[in-house]
């Protein structure tokens, strides 16, 4: 589902981000992508999303390769990548429910499919009754619960979700990173970014990516760092168009 | 309609930039809008001294009439020739008597008329270049029958230099005006990218494709292009109304012809579209990293 292949990413003015990493998350798993500030976790995700490219390496997302892929099939890409962002990114001037219809009506959905969807999506994370409030009408963990509906409002095969718990408080937090539970249940691969140790630490069942200053040094499932994972190909080449989508709906 | 409804949304957001932009592009398209009058002005002026250019073989004075009406013919039929005049022996002293007062008396005291008969040949359009008046001649000055051929050799050449000229000029100063408009509407709508940029960027995170983020702002050019046109053309008839009744003279200055209008606009439509088309590709293309 998501492949990184020895994958370096420079920039020209503070050098390394991330340096060789290589790691696979399959479809339908959970992955901790964890490290201190700087360690690397945003690029990780910002790779992934395809919001930059690989220095070298390479990246596959599904069907998508960084080294193929063509400016126009971006979007397609995004609506099969969900993305969660730390400091929410939703337009102050929209209601929760309009801020979901929003990503509806920009990728196309029929207009009189949006109501229906934006109120099943809402209803998944637990916020139909707070439909028309503004964002500064709720709580951070409300927003970024709208923020998760609107990164599923397109039926994404993966969720990718940067610090999504790093600016609320424990309760919410938990009540978030359990929706991230709910939806990687339901088939969907979910890779989060997060440095809470503690939160790792009660999950421990769920795979656990280290960085460290732009390299990869932990991975709970690999045999030996920065080599292949095996057993990883059970989605290489498949067209996410020809997926069936009720497994994440 | 989304895009027009989303165009129209960004004027009220923004009337001030909109406006500005707006009257800053009409004052370019009115600076190129003046030269195109100055243009269609001289071409005119030229091409009324070109319909003038004429190819012109005087007669051996032997010639007889059968002659002349089988070259009348066969000169009709050259593609270049617009029009075969013939001018008699006769005729050409009845003009001279006429044209030429200071020497009437001369004329009138003539026992044989010197002036020869004449073959006038008028060009078509497009053929009153030196090459083709050359050409033209050669075959004329052919005939055994004619004696001498005139076309006024050095100032067609100088006509046909000074049209280059013009059109040289046009090229350049319309293209450097175009560029300055171009520009204008670029800076415009990039503008009009940087404060919508949040939500331009949301659309991009959630798969929005670039056709449909960019539409409204290509409308919003083309909008941007169309009424910097018609501000343009506002003023310039603005102020040929008001030089055609205060300035004497001013009458014979022609005003543009209806098709170069609807061009104008249509092509300061195009430039907006296109100009604004660039500018959020460029933008776009910042955040897809590809």
């Amino acid at each position: 589902m998501i492949r990184f292949r020895n994958v370096t990413k420079r920039y020209p003015r503070t050098g390394a981000a991330i340096e060789n990493v290589t790691f696979h998350v399959r479809k339908g798993e959970f992955a901790f992508l964890t490290g201190h500030s700087g360690a690397g976790k945003t690029t990780v995700l910002h790779l992934a999303h395809f919001q930059t490219v690989p220095t070298e390496g390479q990246v596959q997302v599904s069907r998508y390769n960084s080294a193929r892929i063509k400016r126009r099939q971006i979007p397609d890409l995004r609506r099969r990548v969900g993305y969660v962002f730390q400091d929410f990114k939703l337009l102050d001037q929209l209601t929760a429910w309009e801020n979901v219809a929003f990503a509806l009506h920009v990728t196309g959905t029929p207009r009189k499919e949006v109501d229906a969807r934006v109120q099943r999506l809402l209803s998944q994370v637990g916020l139909a009754s707070k439909a028309r409030s503004l964002p500064e009408e709720l709580s951070g963990g409300e927003r970024q619960r709208v923020v998760t509906a609107r990164a599923l409002a397109t039926d994404p095969l993966v969720l990718l979700a940067d610090e999504p718990t790093g600016n609320l408080d424990p309760r919410a937090a938990d009540g978030v990173f359990q929706l991230f539970r709910t939806i990687n249940r339901l088939g969907m691969s979910v890779l989060m970014a997060t440095h809470d140790a503690d939160l790792i630490r009660r999950n421990a069942e769920i795979r656990v990516l280290e960085l460290e200053h732009g390299r990869l040094v932990y991975d709970s499932e690999a045999p030996a760092v920065g080599t292949e994972l095996a057993g990883d190909g059970e989605d290489s080449g498949s067209d996410p168009a020809t997926a069936p989508r009720e497994e994440i709906a | 309609m989304r895009p027009v409804r989303e165009a129209l949304a960004s004027f009220r957001r923004a009337p001030l930039l909109g406006g500005l932009s707006i009257t800053a592009i009409g004052l370019s398209l009115l600076i190129l809008g003046l030269f195109g009058l100055s243009a269609h002005n001289i071409g005119s002026a030229i091409s009324d001294v070109e319909r003038r250019v004429e190819v012109v073989g005087y007669l051996l004075d032997d010639v007889g009439e059968d002659q002349v009406r089988v070259a009348r013919a066969e000169l009709e039929a050259f593609p270049e020739v617009e029009e075969v005049r013939y001018i008699s022996k006769t005729e050409a002293l009845v003009n001279a008597r006429r044209d030429l007062v200071e020497f009437s008396d001369v004329y009138q005291d003539l026992e044989v008329n010197p002036l020869p008969a004449s073959i006038h040949l008028r060009l078509r359009p497009g053929y009153r270049d030196t090459k083709s008046v050359e050409v033209v001649a050669q075959r004329l000055a052919g005939y055994q029958f004619i004696e001498e051929v005139r076309f006024g050799e050095g100032w067609v050449e100088q006509l046909f230099a000074l049209r280059q000229l013009a059109a040289g000029a046009a090229a350049i100063l319309g293209g450097a005006f175009a560029l300055v408009a171009v520009l204008l509407i670029g800076t415009s709508v990039r503008m009009a990218i940087l404060s919508r940029s949040e939500e331009i960027g949301i659309m991009q995170m959630v798969g929005a494709t670039e056709g449909y983020i960019q539409r409204p702002f290509l409308v919003e050019g083309a909008v941007t292009g169309l009424l910097g046109g018609l501000i343009a053309l506002g003023l310039m008839r603005l102020g040929y109304d008001l030089l055609q009744r205060r300035l004497t003279g001013f009458e014979h200055i022609l005003w543009l012809p209806e098709t170069w209008i609807v061009a104008g606009l249509l092509g300061a439509t195009a430039l907006g579209g296109l100009a604004a088309g660039y500018a959020v590709w460029r933008e776009l293309g910042k955040t897809y990293a590809i």
